[in-house]
């Protein structure tokens, strides 16, 4: 009786869920965060279940099988992809097709599975030790102080530290391609001197990004000028809500992420968030870093080269956006800081052009180039990968400031022929 | 057996085993720790000899020691839950034989030492008349001492630090010469760790 | 003292800190709530609905982990934060325990936590907590100093190490008016011991939740409740060092003693949602720049008061 109580009281928490998000799941992913049946966690390990959303590259799904073993059993798996379900996880599995509906069905699941109306998903990879046991005896594997390699693996050795002189040892290590901290997609090998990266190689580029909808319809046709500066304001306000969150502001981010999905042409961005609060991220690791240099500036596009003073934007060509008074917004500095600071103001610039455009019923005027919020999108050249640039801008720094550069990157290439083929069919 | 008869026995017992685990256990960040243990039941014990100010700053003061030194070896050497274990032990016989000559010398001392059997007088205050005895008048003295010392050593360290206000500290420094106004007596090391240095610029 | 005295004591303290840290969960999921704007249901019953559900959730196993560490860190945790709340007086008669040296108890108890927390992210064996802990011990050890400056302060106009006495010197000036900058450095501590908010270095989402990345059921709800139980010690110990502990006109001295302590815990977890986490490197230079040249001022002061 006792039990079935806590049982009960149990199942009203959400359920946390770790997202794997591949192409085209970023629409997936933020309907999960606004569902109040779950929560999003940034590790497998704390989660009851796994969201697979959009379709995961051929190269990442031995990672995939990975991930999913690191959920706890009995886990659930949820399925909200193009991509057919692994033959193992056919009998399991749930698949959801309305986004909408991801974050209750999983509650659902892992409520029959906890009662036992269900069974947990088997084990994609063979639950065996990665590194068994290859020592001599029980004791400390080998001869001498070192005691050879038991599991396999070398003691490292010292290297020169990057900083001071010191000798340490460096820890080597992987993250990606689902890791919260980089764009879906992307694989990085990082080298660490105690908590300064000494070495980053990007293994794999992040997936092609799908921006909103309303972007690659003003390549073609005219749309409505508050629509697009909406959707604008929406995705700025969404990579705010991350930088948010990495820095221990989960709760604002969280309100942030809820206003974005109703935002109204207008709204002040004070409104949405405390200004104060967005001020306070120039004080946290990294924001005075990240500054991209000499020959690679160039390839910075949109509000991350507006960020550095360079006033590029595709809407100063629209008569439409000339008409409202269109006047691109820039920042100085080029750090991690200004980035953020220019995916502020441009949001909020947005909603004031939104506001202008629904009065005056402004319809762009497609010119083959429309300004997305990660850069001019052409037909000919949507924007391209710049993850190769990292490595140069993240060695040397220390973990924490390393992270906050990485969340004030548009890494991603747009994703672009395949989506305007869609569209093409569509209609 | 009185509660505070037990209480010394446990405290004995988890202080000699934490000790030999010390030796025996095969990651550095977890001999610290055992060290740790160690000491943290000989502060008890000392708390039962009425000791209440030297036990309570021996759980201080051990605690954050060994917490340094376990900082340090993650810091020199990644090894999490001691994966690659490590032997403890170097100069076996030589430790082994210094060992038993300690203990042989410290039992003498307790068995064959007169130790004086006093009851303590009512309202004695441990930790005021342990003050008085150490420091007596120059209380306020000692102690804008200790502040001032510990001001000076941080200070040290910001003069000394390699990463300077300015660049780093050493930038342009020159070893002094063999003679007044000489080369440098290690000029083909200096010049090594000069390349050194214009390497590091470049990552 | 006798036994049914000491059986009272224990009892107290323990059902203080289960109702304490129920309170903290509570104010935290209430102040969440109002900065998200979303109400996600009672907010009495979250903490609750919590807790029961990690009871139940499955436990996370790491490869090689150093077990006896990764069990026993935070059960021990948990009791240094009940011992942390015995040494503190609610009345004038009733103290749990009245050491001597309670002050330089609870300063022995910080760096203890400390010790605690570097296992939680070394006990795993897996590199982002590790990371975690390192970094906190790290900048840790550099606010531990400025606790003991700040708590020596305290102890030099009750010319006592006692808690009770330190409580008894309040009884018309509490020492936040006559140390005014003792508080809020001591709050500082707080937030790092605790390892909440701004100076929460160990659990960081940049670090895909460092230590706690590697948690999951019981053990994520034993560090869960002993770190909401470490605040609601370090609440209790700051009302009583700063804000006059029991003191207090009209009402009985306990229920002052919590009403204060609870307006500390409101404060902590409000700068915990408001202030972002500092980096690293700045911390360390606001430490031994700031906050410890200002508790060598704070101490300089409090010196110069008791010998007038």
């Amino acid at each position: 009786m006792a039990v079935t109580w806590l049982r009960r009281l149990a199942n009203q928490a959400p359920v946390p869920v770790f997202p794997v998000v591949g192409i085209a799941g970023e629409a997936a992913l933020e309907a999960l965060y606004l569902s109040p049946a779950v929560t999003v966690v940034q590790s497998p390990k704390r989660a009851r279940a796994l969201a697979v959303m959009g379709s995961i590259d051929y190269r990442d799904q031995q990672a995939l099988r990975r991930v999913h073993g690191q959920v706890p059993a009995p886990r659930v798996t949820a399925w909200c992809s193009a991509m057919a379900v692994p033959q193992e996880l056919s009998g399991s599995a749930i698949v959801v097709d309305a986004t909408d509906q991801l974050g209750q069905q999983i509650q659902q699941a892992v409520h029959s599975l906890d009662a036992g109306q269900q069974s947990s998903d088997p084990n994609l990879c063979p639950d065996q030790p990665p590194a068994p046991w290859k020592g001599v005896g029980d004791g400390h594997g080998g001869e001498g102080m070192m005691g050879g390699k038991p599991y396999g693996r070398p003691m490292a050795m010292p290297e020169d530290d990057l900083r001071d002189g010191l000798q340490l040892d460096p820890l080597v290590f992987s993250i990606g391609p689902f890791s919260p901290l980089l764009p879906p997609g992307m694989a990085a090998k990082v080298t660490l001197h105690g908590d300064v990266i000494a070495g980053w190689e990007v293994l794999s580029r992040p997936y092609e990004l799908t921006l909103p909808a309303v972007f690659y319809q003003a390549l073609e046709q005219p749309v409505a000028v508050a629509d697009l500066e909406l959707a604008r304001a929406a995705f700025h306000i969404r990579r705010l809500a991350a930088a948010l969150q990495l820095n221990g502001l989960g709760a604002h981010a969280r309100r942030l992420r809820h206003h974005a999905v109703e935002l109204k042409p207008g709204q002040s961005i004070d409104d949405l968030v405390n200004a104060r609060v967005l001020q306070s991220l120039r004080w946290v690791a990294g924001a005075g870093k990240g500054i991209v240099h000499d020959e690679n500036w160039i390839r910075l596009r949109g509000p991350a080269a507006r960020a550095g003073g360079d006033a590029r934007d595709a809407r100063l060509n629209d008569p439409a956006y000339v008409a409202l008074g269109f006047e691109p917004v820039v920042q100085k500095q080029g750090s991690c800081a200004a980035r953020w600071k220019q995916w502020r103001d441009e949001a909020g610039q947005a909603l004031t052009l939104a506001a202008a455009a629904a009065k005056a019923r402004a319809m762009s005027s497609p010119s083959g180039a429309v300004e997305s919020p990660v850069g001019e999108l052409t037909k000919s050249t949507p924007p391209v990968d710049i993850s190769d640039l990292m490595p140069s801008l993240l060695v040397g720094l220390e973990w924490s400031e390393a992270m906050s550069v990485l969340a004030s990157f548009d890494m991603a290439a747009v994703r672009y022929t395949d989506v305007i083929q869609l569209q093409g069919g569509g209609e | 057996m009185s509660a505070v008869d037990i209480t010394f026995y446990i405290n004995a017992a988890i202080a000699i085993y934490a000790g030999w685990r010390v030796f025996v256990t095969d990651s550095m960040v977890r001999a610290s720790f055992f060290l740790l243990i160690s000491f943290l039941a000989v502060g008890v014990i000392m708390l039962l000899l009425a000791a209440v100010y030297l036990g309570v700053a021996l759980f201080f003061m051990m605690a954050v020691e060994m917490m340094v030194m376990a900082l340090f070896m993650v810091m020199f050497m990644m090894n999490p839950a001691g994966l690659n274990p490590m032997k403890m032990v170097h100069q076996e016989k030589v430790a082994i034989a210094a060992g038993v000559v300690a203990f042989a010398a410290l039992s003498a001392v307790a068995v064959f030492g007169e130790f004086p059997s006093r009851t303590i007088p009512e309202g004695w205050q441990p930790v005021v008349s342990l003050g008085h005895e150490l420091l007596g008048d120059s209380m306020l003295v000692f102690e804008s001492a200790g502040v001032t010392l510990l001001a000076t050593m941080i200070a040290v360290v910001m003069l000394t630090s390699h990463r300077g206000r300015y660049g780093d500290a050493n930038h342009g420094s020159r070893p002094p010469g063999l003679e007044p106004g000489g080369d440098p007596a290690d000029k083909p090391e200096e010049t090594e760790e000069g390349g050194h240095h214009h390497h590091h610029h470049h990552h | 003292m006798t036994s049914t005295l000491l059986i009272a004591s224990a009892c107290t303290v323990l059902l203080a800190l289960l109702v304490g840290a129920y309170c903290v969960a509570a104010i935290d999921g209430a102040i969440t709530a109002r900065v998200t704007g979303q109400t996600p249901g009672n907010p009495l019953l979250i903490p609750l609905q919590n807790a029961a559900r990690l009871w139940h959730a499955p436990h996370n196993e790491t490869e090689t982990p150093d077990r006896p560490a990764l069990r026993l860190a935070p059960v021990l945790y948990l009791v240094l934060a009940a011992m942390g709340l015995a040494l503190v007086p609610w009345s004038r008669d009733f103290v749990p325990v009245d050491l001597t040296t309670g002050i330089v108890f609870w300063g022995a108890i910080e760096p203890l936590a400390t010790v605690l927390v570097f296992l939680k992210g070394w006990a795993p064996n897996a590199h982002f907590p590790l990371l975690g802990a390192y970094r906190y011990v790290s900048l840790g050890l550099s606010y531990i100093l400025v606790s003991m400056f700040v708590l020596i302060g305290v102890a030099l106009p009750a010319e006592s190490l006692q808690i009770s006495a330190v409580v008894d010197t309040q009884a018309e000036l509490w020492n936040v008016v006559r140390q005014p900058l003792g508080l809020p450095l001591f709050l500082v501590v707080g937030l790092g011991v605790s390892f909440w908010g701004p100076l929460n270095f160990i659990d960081a989402d940049d670090l895909h939740g460092g230590a706690a990345s590697e948690e999951a059921g019981r053990v994520q709800l034993l560090w869960s409740t002993g770190r909401a139980a470490m605040l609601l010690a370090f609440s209790a110990i700051a009302a009583s060092a700063f804000l006059g502990g029991w003191h207090g006109p009209w009402l009985p001295g306990p229920v002052w003693l919590i009403l204060k302590t609870l307006a500390v815990v409101v404060l902590l977890v409000i700068l915990g949602h408001t202030l972002p986490r500092v980096s690293p490197e700045r911390f360390l230079t606001i430490a031994w720049v700031i906050l410890l040249p200002l508790s060598f001022l704070s101490l300089a002061g409090a010196g110069v008061e008791a010998l007038l």
